[in-house]
């Protein structure tokens, strides 16, 4: 998907859309594994004091991604990737758990709904 | 009843012995062969939901690793769910290639187009005359049978299964009373790893690898793990335990009291509150059924119900999670892991639902960092038995089980 805008009322945090708007769960684990602590920390307590608002305003749409107008897809998977990172960077300071034997690529991502 | 402290688990159960346990299980080629045999041959395995073929002409295929069966699972033009051989009757030609697919009729077979209904009856073959005497009735799809519990769809690769599902469900079979009902599919992974699948099951059924493998706050590689140093968090006891013929359970308690993050606070606002994340206070609530959370444990987070032979169950409120393993090896294993949770009404809470998912992903994620390791540290040379406390009786009864059914079959007496 091209970048647009973020609705009105959420454009200072338009720089983090070409990175953190991602479309799906394994898109989303993957740029948090793969990021610096940098990079999380300020996408991270940048979107903090800001999460309850983009609730508040994404409340109205219904719960698929495609049924969104593009610029609040954009805002909606923001808000994913927000809480992609949300356990991990509270409770451990880091962007992944212990996973040396078993990276994160090993995880296949089968689409939801369909059987193995 | 909760266990008086002091006491062990297995007074309970006195038949299921305490001695150590021969490592054979997860490295013989000849136990695997065995188990798959008399095991997975014989045994009701979970294939999926009903959701999974939701209307009729839905379907999808298993491969069933050991023993290999293409599995074509289907709901028929009477909305009947039925499991047949993915293999065509003229000369056996493989006749579906896709993994799922909906609103389909029929299948025609790609190498000369003899036409199977949604029910698998043989219904059309080109230039039938020249054939000289075709039975077209016998020679329907091959059956497998194939029953629903609970919305889980069974399969029994035994022509004539030993048990009926009712049987082999046995305690669980109305215990459970719609529970899985109503949640959705929210994420959907596969893992394939070096590993025989018991390592990931019996990790699954015990919480005494907790307090090493699942810390709350990350211990550095160079400095976890000094000789003496206490655990980062307190070691979790299980509450209870109840062990059936083949079928066995854990509860695994969680803390209801401790400090809630902003965003666990904004999870509760929209109501996306799973057990997982917010373990409940006080009684069990009415409305849970008696397998859940069936020994009425303050505090309680999720039960691991471990089914006979392959499944892992995680149930909490609100949330439940499906590990189902598929071994292709003595040291390898396919596993198929799914999310369930409530529906989510809006954007908003859909969001705050991915929380719950990052998170069970990412605990699931620590239990895999550790099996394969182990799998290739268990050489015969290296450790012929392995020792299990009273908090690891589920992973004993497994074994247990296991064993019954590969000596007795299903309506053995439990072996130790
Ligand atoms: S093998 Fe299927 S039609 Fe010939
Ligand atoms: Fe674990």
């Amino acid at each position: 998907m091209s970048i647009v805008n973020l609705p009105e009322g959420f454009e200072d945090l338009q720089r983090f859309v070409g990175k953190w708007s991602l479309a799906t769960e394994q898109e989303r684990m993957q740029m948090r594994v793969h990021s610096s602590m940098d990079e999380i920390s300020e996408f991270y307590n940048t979107l903090s004091p800001r999460i309850e608002e983009m609730l508040a305003h994404l409340e109205q749409f219904p719960a698929q991604l495609e049924a969104l107008p593009e610029a609040d897809q954009q805002l909606a998977t923001l808000g994913l990737s927000f809480m992609e990172c949300s356990r991990i960077f509270e409770m451990w300071g880091a962007q992944d758990v212990h996973c040396a034997n078993f990276p994160p690529e090993r995880l296949g991502f089968a689409p939801t709904g369909s059987p193995a | 009843m909760n266990q008086p402290a002091n006491e062990q688990w297995i007074r309970n159960y006195p038949d299921l012995g305490t001695e150590q346990l021969s490592t054979d299980a997860a490295t013989s080629p000849e136990f695997f062969e065995r188990e798959r045999d008399q095991v997975f041959r014989r045994s009701w395995l979970v294939v999926g939901r009903q959701q999974d073929v939701a209307d009729s002409g839905d379907w999808f295929l298993k491969e069933v690793p050991s023993p290999k069966a293409s599995v074509l699972v289907m709901r028929g033009d009477d909305g009947v769910i039925r499991a047949f051989y993915n293999t065509c009757k003229h000369r056996g030609s493989k006749l579906v290639h896709k993994n799922c697919g909906s609103g389909v009729k029929g299948f025609s077979c790609p190498l000369h187009g003899w036409v199977y209904d949604s029910s698998g009856n043989l219904a059309f073959v080109p230039d039938e005359n020249e054939f000289y005497q075709l039975d077209k009735p016998a020679l329907g799809l091959t059956k497998i049978n194939c029953e629903v519990w609970e919305g889980f769809i069974f399969i029994n690769l035994d022509p004539q299964p030993q048990l009926t599902l009712k049987e082999f469900l046995g305690e669980i079979h109305d215990s459970y009373n719609g529970y899985f009902d109503g949640l959705e599919e929210a994420s959907h992974y596969t893992v394939t790893a070096d590993i025989n699948w018991k390592l990931l099951f019996d990790v699954s059924v015990e919480a005494y690898h907790v307090f090493s493998i699942h810390p709350i706050h990350p211990v550095s590689d160079e400095t976890e793990k000094e000789v003496g140093k206490p655990p980062e968090i307190p070691e979790i006891k299980l509450p209870h335990i109840v062990l059936h013929e083949l079928h066995r359970l854990v509860t695994v308690p969680g803390n209801p009291f401790r400090p809630q993050s902003p965003v666990e606070q904004l999870m509760i606002k929209y109501g996306v509150v799973s057990s997982f994340t917010f373990p409940e206070p006080g009684e069990k609530p009415a409305d849970l059924p008696v397998g859940v959370n069936p020994g009425n444990v303050p505090a309680w987070s999720f039960d691991v119900l471990g089914m006979f032979p392959n499944n892992v169950v995680l149930t909490g409120r609100g949330i439940y999670v499906t590990i189902v393993m598929w071994p292709e090896a003595v040291d390898k294993t396919f596993f198929d892991i799914r999310i369930y949770m409530k529906p989510v009404n809006n954007m908003a809470e859909r969001i705050c639902r991915e929380a719950i998912i990052a998170m069970t992903r990412d605990v699931m994620r620590e239990d895999f960092d550790h099996v394969e390791p182990q799998q290739s540290a268990l050489s015969p040379d290296a450790i012929q038995y392995i020792q299990l406390s009273d908090q690891e009786l589920a992973v004993r009864h497994g074994y247990a089980a296991l064993r019954k059914v590969m000596n007795e079959g299903f309506r053995g007496e439990l072996v130790k």
